[in-house]
């Protein structure tokens, strides 16, 4: 019913909207909440390709079930790099991106 | 049917999504995006498969979302975006990479004519889903839970021993001297 390209077009330009927050926000949760809808996009091109037939009845396409893989994934950046934030937050006081730069060399 | 809903949901995701990245106040931002993240639940509904909307709106919306909350709220973010010399250099190098790459990725997208006969059945039921975990993907499902159990330990390890925590210098002149330093380790 829902043609291919379409679903696809909706997971890039989610995905572009996630870089362009990592590209342009100054704030380090916010770049995360970029990173968090890339994940997202690429999730949903996943299930789009995974429509593509033939499908065998029963059988779950790759497409579909490498989903919870990456959620979990995804779960354990989001939980490492939100202790990273917080442990430079208690170091810096800061969350902006540019006063980050200690490990400039 | 669910061609109906797809369209409109997809509009409200994008719109959402953009929402996320232009909301001058993070905790804005947060909220915008567990929205976003039901919105994508709906999407997968539409494309068929219920377990997969399912586990987005448990493992996003539920779990991550709360936790980013959590910090964000935790976090003093109240304070303006300065748009310092850095920022000036990464805005047009940003955009010029992010339309690079969008229109590469929308040069693939439309690349896929439409091919064969989309039906309506559910592609990745419960079932269906929870067998192909047991038994094809048995080996990568065993191995996603040391991940997260490795992340588990590690955050525990990285708030626990205060690896970045630096004592200040007017915080080493309140310290009581010989004194234990609280919040240290007994062990």
């Amino acid at each position: 019913m829902i043609p291919i390209p379409h679903v696809l077009f909706v997971s890039v330009l989610v995905f572009i909207i996630g870089m362009l927050g990592v590209f342009l926000r100054r704030n380090i949760l916010v770049v995360f909440m970029g990173i968090e809808l890339m994940f997202n996009a690429a999730n949903l091109a996943f299930v789009g390709l995974g429509r593509i037939p033939p499908v065998e009845a029963g059988i779950v396409p790759d497409g579909f079930s490498i989903v919870p893989f990456v959620m979990a994934v995804a779960a354990a950046e989001a939980a490492v790099g939100l202790a990273l934030v917080v442990a430079l937050y208690r170091a810096s006081g800061s969350v902006d991106i540019d006063v980050l730069r200690s490990m400039k060399g | 049917m669910s061609i109906l809903i797809f369209y409109p949901l997809a509009t409200i995701v994008i719109g959402l999504s953009a929402g996320v990245i232009l909301a001058p106040n993070p905790v804005h931002s947060a909220v915008l995006l567990v929205a976003a993240m039901l919105g994508v639940a709906g999407l997968f509904l539409c494309l068929g498969s219920e377990m997969l909307a399912i586990l987005q709106v448990l493992i996003y919306a539920g779990a991550i979302m709360v936790l980013f909350l959590f910090i964000v709220m935790t976090v003093d973010t109240r304070r303006e975006e300065v748009q310092g010399r850095l920022a000036q250099i990464a805005r047009p190098i940003g955009l010029l990479l992010s339309g690079c790459l969008g229109a590469l990725l929308l040069m693939v997208a439309v690349s896929f004519s439409e091919r064969g006969n989309d039906t309506d059945e559910w592609y990745a039921s419960a079932a269906s889903l929870g067998k192909t975990f047991l038994n094809e993907y048995a080996l990568p499902f065993e191995i996603i839970t040391l991940v997260l159990i490795a992340a588990m330990v590690g955050i525990a390890i990285m708030s626990r021993e205060r690896l970045f925590d630096r004592p200040r210098a007017n915080q080493i002149k309140e310290l009581p001297t010989g004194g234990k330093a609280s919040g240290g380790i007994t062990s």
